[in-house]
């Protein structure tokens, strides 16, 4: 019995050096590669900007009525609509 | 009020002025010389421009004319403000993308370059330097500059504090960036219309506006087949590529020409998720944005500020 505990014991501390070892190498690894390739470089929303979920329109944008296209009759020779 | 209208720029330009006939005609036959005359410094179509001459100077310093320096000096605060998202050096990425001559040869003769584009080089714009005292301007080595993002608004601007010489009430319209001073007479502003980017013969709303500027940037106009692809010459600086975005237009109002023909072109870019974001940067501006369905979206100033005027449905 004594001899299966110090067997089960050299297991589990030989198991536990192994995967510290292992997630070690594998944290150091993904250092390295957020080094070389950061990421690209975006403009981040401000908190304020918050959005619903599913909804990508900030919230201060606001929808202005619609007016009907016959109703416009009038056109003046000032007008903005890009060149 | 008295309209004169001609043909600069590629655009369509508008004079409006109240006052004395004799000393608006004045007024408008020195305007017209005068945007002739910034057109031919600011066209890149043209190798004796003296925009053409700093980019060949590019990598060395350049003394410029007290007008290019102050124009690259506003697009460079313009460039820091909007993160970047305004940016004149894309001219690499427009002759790239097919743009390499003016909009109405294009629209007459197609693209010369029909093939695959290949990538534009990038550059930081924010990386030019400036000496406000011997008026020079450095551009990094390769580095090569379109203004159209900017001079239309700016020498809207520019001529109608001329044409103010000769009219207390007066706007100047470059392709619709345009410059207002003063009030029309019995009139509680200045209305302009905005024109719907699906179809710019239709009117999507009445602006009522006080003096200032308001300017429209849109990716419906400037557009050609290059190859099997379509492009237009909104050019969004991160890619060097035509941009997508989910709006078709964006109309600001801001107190001086230059930003908000600026502001116009960088909310374009930044879309319905980030154009809130960048506005905020400049507090007295106001947008209009239109997406693709026709539906107009506006920022929380531009429902301060301006009226949609129902009124005249």
């Amino acid at each position: 019995m004594t001899r299966f505990k110090n067997s089960l014991r050299t297991l589990i501390a030989t198991g536990s050096v192994a995967g510290f070892l292992g997630v070690w190498a594998l944290l150091g690894h993904a250092g390295h590669l957020a080094q070389v390739q950061p990421p690209p470089a975006v403009v981040v929303p401000a908190p304020s900007s918050s959005s619903v979920p599913g909804d990508r329109l900030p919230s201060a944008l606001q929808p202005l009525p619609s007016l009907p296209r016959s109703g416009l009759a009038v056109h003046p020779r000032l007008r903005t609509g890009g060149s | 009020m008295k309209y004169d209208e001609f043909r600069a720029m590629n655009s369509d330009i508008v004079l409006a002025a109240e006052g004395r006939p004799d000393g608006i005609e004045a007024g408008f036959k020195q305007v017209r010389a005068l945007v002739a005359a910034l057109e031919a410094r600011f066209t890149r179509f043209s190798d004796t421009s003296e925009l053409a001459q700093l980019n060949r100077a590019s990598g060395r310093w350049f003394r410029a004319s007290t007008e290019l320096f102050d124009m690259i000096q506003q697009a460079h605060n313009l460039a820091q403000i909007t993160d970047g998202l305004f940016d004149p050096s894309i001219l690499d990425a427009l002759e790239k993308a097919g743009y390499d001559k003016s909009m109405d040869e294009i629209r007459a003769y197609g693209v010369t370059r029909s093939s695959t584009p290949t990538k534009p080089k990038t550059f930081d714009f924010q990386a030019i330097q400036l000496d406000p005292e011997t008026r020079s301007i450095r551009l990094p080595r390769g580095m090569r500059l379109d203004l159209g993002g900017i001079a239309k608004g700016w020498i809207a601007e520019r001529a109608a504090v001329e044409l103010a010489e000769y009219s207390q009430v007066c706007a100047v319209s470059a392709g619709g960036d345009m410059f207002m001073i003063g009030w029309p007479a019995g009139e509680a502003a200045w209305h302009v219309a905005l024109e719907d980017p699906r179809d710019p013969a239709e009117t999507l709303a009445m602006l009522r506006l006080g003096p200032g500027a308001v300017a429209t940037s849109s990716i419906t106009k400037r557009r050609w087949q290059q190859g099997a692809r379509e492009q237009h010459h909104l050019i969004d600086p991160r890619r060097g590529q035509s941009a997508e975005t989910e709006w078709l237009s964006v109309t600001a109002v801001a107190p001086h020409a230059a930003v908000a023909e600026a502001f116009a072109k960088a909310l374009l870019i930044a879309g319905p998720g980030q154009a809130d974001y960048i506005a905020a940067r400049q507090p007295d501006l106001a947008f209009i944005a239109v997406d693709r369905t026709g539906q107009m979206w506006s920022s929380n100033q531009a429902k301060e500020l301006l009226d949609v005027a129902v009124e005249y449905a």
